[in-house]
């Protein structure tokens, strides 16, 4: 009984500790390799810029994404393992986001940090595949959100997280990122 | 700004003096806490040939020790994206012993899959018999990976650092400029190696200008 426990509490574990920091590893792959859909996918969209491919894993899932920047904005499509739109991510500045969205965000971050420091925002659009087909000329069936990635000090300790929140700013979900060593840019 | 940099160093070749070499050094850090890391480095210089451009018959082999710099830092975080170092340096050349300390500002940033720091320093160097010498630098590093945005394990990078360095020593100011490319790979995020060409071109008095290659080997080591 004994070992079944230990057995047990070896495989939650590694889930608990995934859920509360973001490992991921991200490779660049050729178009080829992407499943047919999500070519599909992009083609239909027809964009003039260079479209970058690449494959994320962790422990748990698969996924690809297509990077394309244009006009200055860079925009995320991703799909799951089957080649299956996921949502389309689009980076915007803060101005872009409402006064009392921007509100809310600002109370949760003043709150989880002592000093804190916005990295990057992206709109991100979910929806029925043929909704996101027209995300850049119609967003009212899409579901919005906001995707933002924080440097924050907490009790001295600086960290990377991405934060999710809602259209109106409630927060959904928070993780770690891993901590970039950049020794070998300073010294 | 990288231009300007080489039609200076062209144009001046008439009068100028080459030298190539090797420049090895290992870097370790320590991180004692959230706002303290320490950080030694150990860096030599071999030479292997020299010349002058103007003259192809001066080039030569010159396959010599020439020094090994020991340097201790400690660096404080001062805040989200910076932070400040002081360190001391001791340089072995020659059968003499120069010292040298320093002080740093340094500001690091990641934009999507580039990384760039800023780093300011202040250094003053103590040579037996001479005046001391002040110079101030200041120095432009980036990198970024060549697979994906992110730098995962066993994976390659490139960076760039670019460096201006002005010095005053008994009344008289030189100048050097640094551009050094390199390909690193990382082991782990924690330990990585870099090989690149160093490239440094100098005026030395108002006489002629200095220029150095070096073949450079970086190990940084992180725990």
């Amino acid at each position: 009984m004994k070992a079944i426990l230990i057995i047990v509490l070896l495989f939650i574990f590694p889930l608990y500790s995934y859920a509360q920091s973001k490992v991921e590893i991200e490779e660049r792959i050729e178009k080829k390799d992407v499943p047919l859909p999500a070519q599909q996918f992009i083609d239909s969209l027809c964009f003039s810029s260079k479209i970058k491919w690449f494959v994320e894993q962790n422990y748990i899932t698969k996924t690809f994404e297509a990077k394309i920047t244009a006009n200055g904005t860079t925009c995320s499509i991703e799909f799951d393992s089957l080649g299956k739109i996921e949502d389309v991510e689009v980076e915007i500045s803060w101005k872009k986001i409402s006064e009392d969205t921007q509100g809310k965000i600002n109370e949760q971050l003043n709150t989880d940090f002592e000093k804190h420091k916005i990295k990057k925002i992206q709109i991100q659009y979910s929806g029925k595949e043929t909704d996101l087909l027209n995300f850049r000329t119609n967003t009212e069936n899409l579901t919005i959100k906001y995707e933002i990635v924080v440097k924050g000090q907490k009790e001295s300790k600086i960290e990377f997280y991405e934060y999710l929140f809602s259209e109106k700013g409630e927060l959904e979900n928070k993780v770690q990122f891993d901590f970039r060593n950049t020794d070998h840019l300073e010294y | 700004m990288i231009g300007l940099f080489f039609c200076v160093s062209v144009s001046s070749l008439a009068q100028s003096t080459y030298q190539i070499g090797v420049l090895p050094s290992f870097t370790l850090t320590k991180k004692i806490n959230p706002k303290w890391k320490v950080n030694l480095n150990i860096q030599s210089r071999f030479s292997m040939y020299k010349g002058e451009f103007s003259n192809s018959d001066t080039f030569q082999e010159d396959r010599n020790y020439i020094l090994t710099d020991i340097s201790a830092l400690a660096n404080r975080k001062i805040g989200l994206n910076t932070s400040l170092t002081v360190g001391y340096l001791t340089r072995f050349r020659n059968k003499e012993q120069h010292n040298r300390l320093f002080q740093q500002f340094i500001i690091s940033n990641k934009y999507n899959a580039v990384g760039l720091a800023h780093r300011f320093v202040t250094d003053q160097t103590f040579r037996p018999n001479q005046k001391t010498e002040f110079r101030g630098r200041y120095r432009l590093a980036f990198d970024r990976p060549l697979q994906g945005n992110k730098l995962n394990p066993k994976e390659f990078y490139l960076k760039v650092n670019n460096e201006y360095l002005v010095s005053l020593q008994d009344k008289k100011w030189s100048n050097e400029v640094r551009l050094i490319p390199f390909l690193g790979y990382a082991f782990t995020d924690k330990n990585k190696v870099e090989i690149g060409i160093d490239y440094r071109v100098g005026s030395v008095g108002d006489e002629f200008l200095r220029n150095n290659f070096w073949t450079t080997i970086n190990y940084y080591l992180s725990w």
